[in-house]
């Protein structure tokens, strides 16, 4: 294990055009040239995770929108799905070194909820002006065993209404995470 | 004159959409993304280094740098664990790491250095502590135009808060760690059959590395898993790993499996074990 330990410092591989020649002599200035080859990780958003429009009745006793992680709604209870084809799955592109451990992780919703508030009404805490973000789902499904080097990923999720929320628009935020072991 | 008006309507609204997508585009997409390098990064004695961070999207944006506690389960996945709920090796690994900036606002296309440093205490025991950094971009505060409510239904704009965590670990003192494999089996998981063994851990030290599976007389791997961490909160990972078909009928029979550090740390092997796939 000393080895692993000696190599410490980051986990970089060290490239020398002139060969692994034993750098850092910069007072003779020569023609040593080095560079450092950094293993990346990186992380893009390509779509947002949409649940186009829904209509509620005026006695509406609410019910749920589902955007499963292909991008197919559902709407359930007294809730009616509007025009299809606006709604989808938010969807992210993790590339980095082929063969390593990669992990993807949606918020917690049951630690740390989520509400959508109308954007008429920032700061309300009004049924009538929050709607609830009740589940959260990859299509990852935790992580990758085999990472290709690119992977996409989907996110879908459900949000539950009560039937009082006013007409508009929802707006707030949810955490998606990468990890590398 | 409905067609003249009509002609200035369209102009107007050629005007008003250009700058309507750009407005649209901005929370939906791209405003954020990022890369991170390097993907691991390991601190012994008191030399610092640096992690790069680059906007990689399109629109300038504003991340935060922060660290976060993981504990790995035996099946290898990294849980979040909240700062209250650390325990005192946890503790002691959030105070020690230094780093700045921890706020960035980068145009895109655009890198940047965070310095990053461990200070352990002089009596801090022996041991490896680790944090994970994260990188997140902060959502951009967004005006709301009045003519974009619309008067009947409900629609949702939901913004996905997305970044990176990496682990940064501190090996402080002397560290060591003892590693062992047991037989590998192909088991039946839920979607199929799966390669399975454990790797055994004990000491202050975790190890990473490749599980390459061997078959006699061939040179190259029938079966590769890179970037395995075994960290010291647990004592044996279990290692799950799908199988197709043809993987299945190449793995039977006698196998060697080597767990070895990665290339780039040296490629020097961890621990192997000979066995029989029936």
């Amino acid at each position: 294990m000393t080895k692993t330990i000696r190599f410490g410092a980051a986990s970089v591989a060290m490239f020398a055009a002139l060969g692994l020649s034993t750098a850092a002599h910069a007072d003779t200035a020569a023609a040593d040239a080095t560079a450092e080859v950094l293993a990346a990780l990186e992380l893009t958003n390509t779509d947002a995770l949409n649940f186009g429009t829904v209509i509620l009745s005026a006695t509406s006793t609410g019910g749920t929108v589902n955007v499963d992680a292909a991008g197919t709604r559902a709407c359930a209870g007294d809730v009616v799905c509007g025009p299809a084809g606006a709604e989808q799955a938010a969807g992210f592109t993790v590339t980095g070194t082929a063969g390593s451990n990669v992990s993807v992780a949606v918020q917690d919703l049951v630690a740390n909820p989520v509400s959508l508030t109308h954007t008429g009404n920032v700061g309300s805490t009004n049924a009538e002006h929050n709607i609830e973000l009740t589940a959260l789902v990859d299509s990852a499904g935790g992580s990758y065993t085999g990472f290709s080097g690119s992977e996409a990923f989907t996110v879908g999720g459900t949000i539950a209404l009560d039937g009082s929320e006013i007409a508009g628009t929802y707006e707030g935020t949810f955490d998606v995470t990468v990890a590398y072991q | 004159m409905f067609f003249n008006s009509l002609q200035k309507i369209a102009k107007l609204g050629a005007g008003l959409a250009a700058f309507g997508t750009l407005a649209f585009a901005m929370p939906a997409q791209a405003q954020g993304d990022l890369l991170v390098a390097p993907t691991r990064v390991i601190l012994d004695g008191s030399r610092g280094t640096e992690v790069i961070l680059s906007n990689i999207g399109s629109e300038e944006a504003t991340y935060r740098i922060g660290l976060e506690l993981r504990r790995m389960n035996e099946d290898g996945e990294l849980v979040p664990v909240e700062t209250a709920e650390a325990n005192s090796v946890e503790e002691a690994s959030l105070g020690m790491i230094r780093y700045a900036p921890r706020r960035i606002a980068l145009p895109p296309g655009q890198p940047q250095a965070i310095r990053l440093s461990a200070r352990p205490g002089a009596e801090l025991p022996d041991g490896e502590y680790r944090v994970h950094m994260s990188f997140k971009a902060i959502p951009r505060p967004r005006e709301v135009t009045a003519d974009e409510q619309p008067s009947e239904g409900v629609t949702f704009r939901l913004i996905p808060v997305y970044g990176i965590t990496i682990p940064i670990i501190v090996r402080h003192g002397r560290v060591e760690a003892q590693v062992a494999l047991t037989q590998p089996a192909i088991v039946q998981g839920e979607a199929g059959p799966e390669f399975a063994m454990t790797i055994e851990r004990s000491g202050e030290s975790s190890t990473y590395g490749a599980l390459n599976v061997f078959k006699p007389g061939v040179s190259d791997p029938v079966l590769q898993l890179g970037g395995v961490a075994v960290y010291p909160e647990i004592g044996h990972r279990e290692v799950r790993l799908r199988l197709t078909p043809e993987q299945v009928a190449a793995l039977r029979g006698q196998v060697r499996v080597e767990y070895r550090e990665m290339p780039d740390q040296g490629g020097g092997l961890i621990a192997a074990v000979e066995g029989m796939i029936g």
